[in-house]
């Protein structure tokens, strides 16, 4: 065959030889004939400037542990190729508290000092459920709670999310608001034995709601309608409800050696039912006296608007989350929560730091609970009022078993001033010690 | 004619397989104290405990061995880690190539296959100035096997120190030490060569 009488063969037997060199030279270096450094390739085209990769964070992972398999035991059904249920399992969560310390309340007027003893031992959180993988995008929970009163226990959330596409996704059922770092992140996750005072004192209770959720580069928004009603089993719809607006932002930080994981997230809630929303505030002491004074709250705490906003950020060994709340209604409320921890060893022992602040210019607007539990609405029995609150907790948590089970020790110290009120200033030194075990 | 039937003949035998390659198990489990009854051997040495599982020999379409054999490092009553060693020989004993495939403490490890390196090429000029270091080529293959299997011990042991160990884990698991794991798979490599015959 004449190479002169089909003109292009020649540039084709070429460009075919030389990638077959390259090739080549491609499985020498699979075969370990040569070294990778030492082939010659050919310089990129002009304008082909290949820009550096984003940062990406992997979370450290948890080492194999011989506790693994009975974990995965929880796991009843999983098949992937199953066009209606892929994976069914059952979840559980248990966290003993056990609170030694004492309240101290000043003297106001006549009334002589007096101590209240905060000793007790509660089964804080009792929850068996379960979680369902449906339809290739639907992830249904149920949990039921079995502590607490009649008015705690009961079903604690019933919800589905479905996701619409790779971004965007619903969720309906009864479930938690997202409002602040700590009633955002899960029971079973907490750092500390409880929430902060300011949190549990203005979050709303999870109930019946909708929620559409898109993700948008590093930008997570969240929009939802809930009802005003709370029900320890299934909320109704009651009123106008409120309406919850969120956005969320992950941000990665590189170094040579270490990497910055950051969230800052902005959440907004508006009341529209005020004052007979049943689901903000989740308690009930209207009528009742505080354990510092005796003195009688005429109305539940209401607020028709709620904001937080925060970051947490986490780096090696350190992490820390800090959030600041603001809640307006027949009384305005503001806090912070700062929460540094830091793995004295890794997987295993985390020491934990807080401190708490919330202030409020009206007399007797902040309600809390001093002990087991910070949470009124799991028990308001005692509960204290003032209006500027100081709350020191340095503890460590023991991990068992990764985050599922561990043992928690801590010494908090709290501070309630009650000086625009009936002057009856608290104190109080507690010993926190907990177990909590989940799957 | 004749001559054309003989060469014929003569080629033909060339063809064959010369003599096929052969392994002595009996002689690789007597250094290693023994098969027991689950073809297993379990042996000691620098304080480290190991134990090896009968090889699973296959013949190459040239005539040569692919010997497959794992070598698991036991601690504290286990495995601490399980490595397979895959040794190519040809139909003359020779080993051709070597591969290690583990896993360690959950990671895994691969050193990919490395070949027998060709001799190399001395110019006279280099010869007449300075003796060259004797070659064998057998020698330099195990070489270069045990380099990429402590660079991926490297990585794999690395990347460990960042995963978090609950207290159950730092109880119960156990650490296999690169230098024992080595050492334990370098012994059977070595007694495995001298095991094979031509």
């Amino acid at each position: 065959m004449k190479l002169t009488k089909y003109p292009l063969v020649l540039p084709i037997l070429v460009l075919s030889v030389g990638s077959l060199a390259h090739a080549n030279e491609a499985l020498d270096v699979l075969e370990g004939k040569k070294k990778a450094e030492d082939i010659n390739l050919p310089a990129a085209p002009e304008g082909s400037a290949v820009s550096a990769p984003e940062p990406s964070y992997t979370p450290p992972a948890w080492s194999p542990s011989p506790m693994d398999s009975l974990w995965a035991k929880s796991v009843l059904f999983q098949d992937d190729a199953n066009p209606y249920i892929q994976q069914l399992a059952i979840t559980g969560f248990f966290d003993f508290q056990a609170a030694f310390g004492e309240v101290n309340v000043d003297r106001s007027g006549s009334t002589p000092k007096n101590s209240v003893d905060a000793d007790g031992t509660r089964t804080r959180r009792a929850r068996l459920g379960a979680r369902i993988r449906a339809f290739g995008n639907t992830d249904i929970e149920a949990n039921a709670e079995f502590a607490g009163d009649s008015d705690y226990s009961g079903i604690e959330r019933l919800s589905a999310r479905t996701e619409l596409n790779e971004n965007a996704s619903l969720t309906y059922g009864k479930f938690r608001p997202t409002f602040t770092t700590e009633y955002s992140t899960e029971d079973e996750f907490l750092l500390t034995p409880d929430r902060s005072m300011l949190t549990n004192m203005i979050a709303p209770s999870q109930t019946l709601g909708i929620r559409y959720n898109q993700k948008w580069k590093d930008w997570e928004y969240g929009a939802g309608w809930f009802s005003g009603d709370r029900d320890p089993n299934i909320p109704g719809i009651q009123g106008n409800g409120f309406i919850s607006l969120n956005a969320r932002r992950t941000f990665i930080e590189s170094s040579d050696e270490t990497k910055l994981r950051g969230v800052w997230h902005v959440d907004y809630i508006n009341n529209m039912d005020g004052n007979t929303s049943d689901s903000i505030t989740r308690y009930n002491v209207k009528g009742r006296r505080s354990a510092n004074g005796n003195q009688l709250v005429n109305e539940n705490p209401s607020f028709r608007h709620l904001f937080s906003t925060g970051v947490t950020l986490e780096q090696d060994r350190y992490s820390f989350a800090a959030d600041f709340m603001y809640a307006k209604g027949n009384s305005d409320v503001w806090g912070i929560s700062l929460t540094p921890s830091y793995w004295a060893i890794p997987g295993t022992v985390k020491i934990v730091a807080r401190y708490h602040y919330a202030d409020s210019n009206d007399p007797g607007a902040l309600v809390t609970t001093m002990g087991t539990s910070s949470d009124p609405a799991f028990d308001d029995s005692p509960f204290y009022v003032g209006d500027e609150f100081h709350s020191f907790y340095l503890g460590a948590n023991l991990h068992l078993y990764q985050d599922r089970m561990l043992l928690m020790s801590g010494l908090e110290y709290d501070i309630l001033k009650d000086e625009t009120g009936g002057g009856f200033n608290a104190d109080a030194w507690i010993w926190h010690t907990g177990a909590r075990l989940s799957f | 004619m004749k001559a054309c039937w003989i060469s014929l003949i003569v080629s033909c035998l060339c063809l064959l397989p010369s003599g096929a390659v052969t392994f002595d198990m009996k002689s690789l489990g007597a250094s290693l104290n023994g098969w027991d009854n689950h073809q297993t051997a379990h042996y000691s040495f620098s304080d480290t405990h190991y134990q090896t599982h009968q090889p699973t020999l296959t013949r190459t379409p040239s005539g040569g061995m692919f010997l497959s054999a794992q070598v698991d490092l036991i601690s504290k009553g286990s495995a601490a880690a399980v490595c397979h060693l895959g040794l190519t020989f040809s139909s003359a004993g020779v080993l051709e190539s070597a591969q290690v495939k583990g896993t360690i403490s959950g990671k895994s490890i691969d050193t990919g296959l490395i070949r027998r390196p060709d001799a190399p090429q001395v110019s006279a000029a280099e010869e007449s100035a300075e003796p060259p270091r004797p070659f064998h080529a057998t020698d330099e293959l195990i070489n270069e096997v045990f380099v990429a299997f402590d660079g991926e011990m490297e990585k794999a042991l690395g990347e460990r120190k960042k995963d978090r160990k609950d207290l159950i884990s730092r109880i119960f698991t156990h650490g296999a030490y690169k230098a024992d794991l080595s050492a334990g798979l370098r012994h059977n490599l070595n007694l495995i060569l001298q095991s094979v015959h031509d």
